[in-house]
């Protein structure tokens, strides 16, 4: 079941066409890779789902509710948490997140323990008496995150989220991700950093030049995009022999060696591929590693979009 | 053992020290140029040129006297001769005005914003030096001004048929005009070398203007209508004076430049005090907060308007001091102003004249605690997430606006209790004094409501603040005026008049002047029987007009795309 669904999805800034006849489905319990190159309308979506933004054509519908007829309905059940954003001075982070629990009507005798879960989730307890302002860059995307989990939304739109975050507060957030992930959240999540996304998202989108060229679940994509599959061989010894075998056998292409170790490139189905496996063998190839090299979210990028402004 | 190795060819080619003139444009022309360039492609510079073309204008027809200017006779032409030295010197006077009204943000944003923006670093590692930078931006600053001088060609043209200003009167007051632009550009840039942002860099501009431009202004506007032999020395004088200005400007902000780039971070971590016996203790010490900053606050109840509980213990308190400061200082001012005017009445201040100074100066205290409740969110980046929430646009609207309310009424607070001296003073005149205080309250409502909307189509704070000023100006003085101007109204010339104004008009309808704001109502409101009861509907009706403008931003605010990309 869709539980955001864009349908001919237009916005133009002036005479400049963000997005053009997007049509964008994303499933209940999905973890939604958007990904795109920089000014590629990712933002301008996430803007528009979370009633921030009129489309200039089109509709967007999150959960049933049409997101320009029922914003209010829409804002109760989605956490947008922007790409870049400002955080009050003066205020405790406690504080903070007091001040958006009552903005999103939670009562007041919930909100203590539903900040100190968030904080929990997010890694702040610690930090509950400190001022938002005072924070690092880290600091302030896990505090806009517990700001946009209060409410416990069904579904949530996160602009970047890891952009500007050192290594470990990377890993951190893509754990958190998996735990959002793990208790049903929907997660549309733009990023540049494609093996982050890789990793957790079983849907992808790719847009460029507002036009969303794929979208589907990753295997699949993975599978369309690559036609052939790549093999990587390391043996101990044998090594002469193994690159004759491997030569001589149709559909192996591509071969690329560097001492023991092989990369090609094959379309033979796994029987044959088994074949090749035992055929290596009986020349007396010491196999240490034969292994199918796995595609990633780079990989499918580099091959769907063109580049360009 | 480390040797020194060889500087790259590039490197050595870049001068040790610059030349003179090298220090004039490069590499500051980099900066004036994109400057320029950024001014040039806004529309709101071609708007503003576009304004000040038309005021030009329309001041110079209205000025025309109605019998023409026969070239040929001009020279002996007394009433000529009177028509334009008008023209002339009125306009040295608007622009002397604009000096101290415009040049003054334009020149507080223009380091301030670079390093709000975390720019000033980027710049401060290149190869311009503070004192190219300040000079580059001096220049800038000054060529967006001389620019809309420019735009005053028309008004100049005139004097070609002005027989009646010699040429050295013409040089004075292109000397006074540049040298007030100077000071006012280098105070500017002070402020704006201090300031860590625009809001602050704005309004600490005004206050070195004001403070330190505006007796010689008062001094000079009053020379420019003499002769040339009396000006000639207030005119060096001047000169001396801006220059020195300047340049003391300029090395402060030098030397401000060197060791303030970074945005300031707040490294201090005040903990909360749940203590009872330590909050008594600060309590003690400091015994005018209203709410101690450092107390644990309650979480927000469940039916009240979380942006108004916001506004209010994060907004008042934080910047609960200067408040405090700006209130007493208020309450002083007031009350010293009403007691002159209650015991030297009908000499110097009458109540009247008292109460409609307090008007005014609620009314110009406004924007700077009103102009950023919606200007500052969008800049910082917080109002996107505001508008994410449950609380409904007109909910947030009702919450700032009770929220700055707040803030201003403590300067209200002041005016009150000039009113309690007032009538203590002079039992007499207790109906005005009331009429008074209300008249200042729907005023400060009205200011407010009109403030809020600028607030909510600006995008900048410092913006906000100068576009409120400008509106509030024209409703409550330059509507009033230019309509008193435009139209013959003899009774609100006789009131002009009587506070010696001099706008001669022949006819004045007073139930007009009574709606045109509220100030004009509570000045004219004792003019015949019925101006009570005139004064009364103003009120009623400026109450209702800002209720609905305060509607009216909620609808900008919910139909605007306030943070478009």
């Amino acid at each position: 079941m869709a539980i955001v669904e864009t349908q001919k999805l237009t916005k133009r800034y002036g005479r400049e066409e963000a997005l053009k006849t997007l049509d964008l489905l994303v499933e209940a319990g999905d973890i939604y890779g958007f990904i795109g190159p920089n000014g590629a309308g990712k933002t301008t979506t996430l803007r528009i789902l979370s009633t921030l933004l009129a489309p200039t054509f089109g509709k967007a519908f999150v959960d049933g509710f049409d997101v320009m007829k029922h914003p209010y309905e829409v804002k109760k059940i989605l956490g947008f948490m922007p790409d870049s954003f400002g955080v009050y001075d003066g205020m405790r982070l406690v504080e903070y997140l007091d001040f958006f629990g009552a903005a999103y009507k939670i009562p007041r005798k919930k909100r203590r323990s539903i900040i100190d879960d968030v904080l929990q989730l997010t890694d702040l307890a610690s930090k509950a008496d400190d001022f938002v302002s005072t924070f690092s860059r880290g600091m302030k995307q896990r505090c806009c995150l517990a700001k946009t989990l209060l409410h416990d939304p069904k579904v949530l739109l996160l602009d970047e989220p890891a952009s500007g975050l050192d290594p470990r507060a990377r890993i951190e957030m893509r754990e958190l991700l998996k735990t959002l992930r793990k208790m049903g959240k929907t997660v549309v999540i733009s990023s540049h950093i494609l093996s982050e996304l890789g990793d957790m998202c079983n849907r992808i989108g790719i847009l460029e030049h507002g036009v969303l060229i794929k979208q589907g679940k990753y295997p699949d994509i993975l599978d369309e995009i690559r036609q052939t599959r790549e093999i990587r061989l390391v043996v101990l010894e044998g090594a002469e022999k193994a690159r004759k075998v491997l030569e001589e056998t149709t559909g192996v292409l591509n071969i690329d060696s560097s001492g023991h170790e092989f990369q090609f490139e094959t379309n033979l189905p796994y029987d044959a591929l088994a074949d090749l496996h035992q055929n290596l063998m009986g020349v007396g190839a010491k196999i240490v590693f034969f292994e199918e090299v796995k595609g990633t979210l780079e990989d499918v990028f580099l091959k769907v979009t063109k580049g360009g402004l | 053992m480390a040797t020194e190795r060889p500087a790259p060819a590039a490197v050595a080619a870049v001068p040790r020290r610059q030349t003179f003139a090298e220090f004039l444009t490069f590499p500051s022309l980099a900066i004036l140029k994109r400057e320029t360039v950024n001014y040039m492609r806004q529309r709101k510079t071609a708007l503003w040129l576009l304004l000040l073309v038309a005021a030009g204008i329309a001041y110079v027809l209205h000025s025309w006297p109605e019998e023409g200017l026969l070239i040929n006779q001009q020279a002996d032409n007394p009433g000529g001769r009177n028509a334009s030295r008008i023209v002339f010197f009125g306009t040295g006077q608007v622009f002397l005005l604009g000096c101290m009204l415009l040049l003054p943000p334009i020149a507080a944003s223009a380091i301030a914003s670079e390093r709000q923006q975390d720019t000033l670093v980027q710049l401060s590692v290149t190869l311009i030096r503070p004192e190219s930078l300040l000079l580059a931006k001096l220049a800038n600053t000054l060529g967006f001004f001389a620019m809309l001088v420019l735009a005053f060609t028309p008004i100049f043209g005139t004097l070609f048929f002005l027989p009646g200003v010699d040429a050295i009167e013409f040089v004075f007051v292109v000397v006074t005009v540049s040298a007030t632009a100077l000071g006012c550009a280098g105070l500017g840039l002070l402020a704006s070398s201090a300031a860590s942002n625009t809001t602050a860099a704005t309004i600490l501009a005004y206050l070195a203007v004001v403070f330190f431009q505006t007796s010689p202004y008062g001094v000079i506007a009053g020379l420019l209508r003499s002769g040339a032999d009396e000006m000639a020395v207030p005119v060096i004088a001047l000169v001396i004076y801006d220059g020195f200005l300047l340049a003391v400007s300029l090395v402060v902000a030098r030397a401000l430049l060197r060791f303030h780039v970074h945005k300031p971070v707040r490294v201090h971590q005040e903990r909360v005090i749940d203590d009872a016996a330590l909050l008594r203790v600060r309590r003690s010490t400091y015994p005018f907060y209203l709410v101690d900053p450092l107390r644990r606050k309650q979480p927000i109840g469940d039916h009240v308007n979380p942006i108004f509980i916001r506004e209010i213990f994060w907004g008042l308190t934080r910047n609960l001091t200067n408040l405090i400061r700006i209130t007493y200082t208020a309450l002083a001012v007031f009350v010293l102003g009403a007691a002159t005017a209650a015991t030297f009445r009908g000499w110097y201040w009458s109540t009247r004249e008292w109460m409609a100074f307090e008007i005014a100066a609620i009314v110009i205290l406004i924007p700077p605690f009103v102009a950023g409740a919606f200007a500052r969110e969008r800049e910082v980046g917080n109002l996107d997430m505001l508008r994410m929430t449950l609380v409904k646009p007109r909910a947030i609207i009702l919450g700032k606006t009770l929220g700055t309310a707040s803030s201003v009424l403590c300067v209200c607070t002041a005016a009150l209790a000039s009113c309690v001296v007032l009538l203590w003073l002079d039992h007499e005149s207790w109906a005005l004094t009331v009429q008074g205080l209300v008249s200042l309250l729907v005023s400060a409502f009205y200011a407010l409501a009109l403030t809020m909307v600028v607030s909510v189509l600006c995008g900048k704070t410092a913006t906000a603040i100068l576009a409120a000023y400008g509106v509030l100006a024209a409703a409550f003085a330059g509507i009033p005026l230019g309509l008193a101007e435009a139209f013959p109204w003899q009774a609100f010339s006789r009131f002009l008049d009587h506070r010696d104004y001099a706008i001669n008009v022949p006819h004045f309808d007073l139930k007009l002047a009574a709606f045109l704001s509220p100030w004009t109502a509570y000045a004219t409101a004792e003019k015949t029987d019925a101006g009570s009861i005139y004064w009364a509907l103003n009120c009623a009706v400026f109450s209702v007009a800002a209720a609905l403008l305060l509607l009216l931003a909620a609808r900008f605010f919910r139909k605007r795309r306030l943070q478009d990309i």
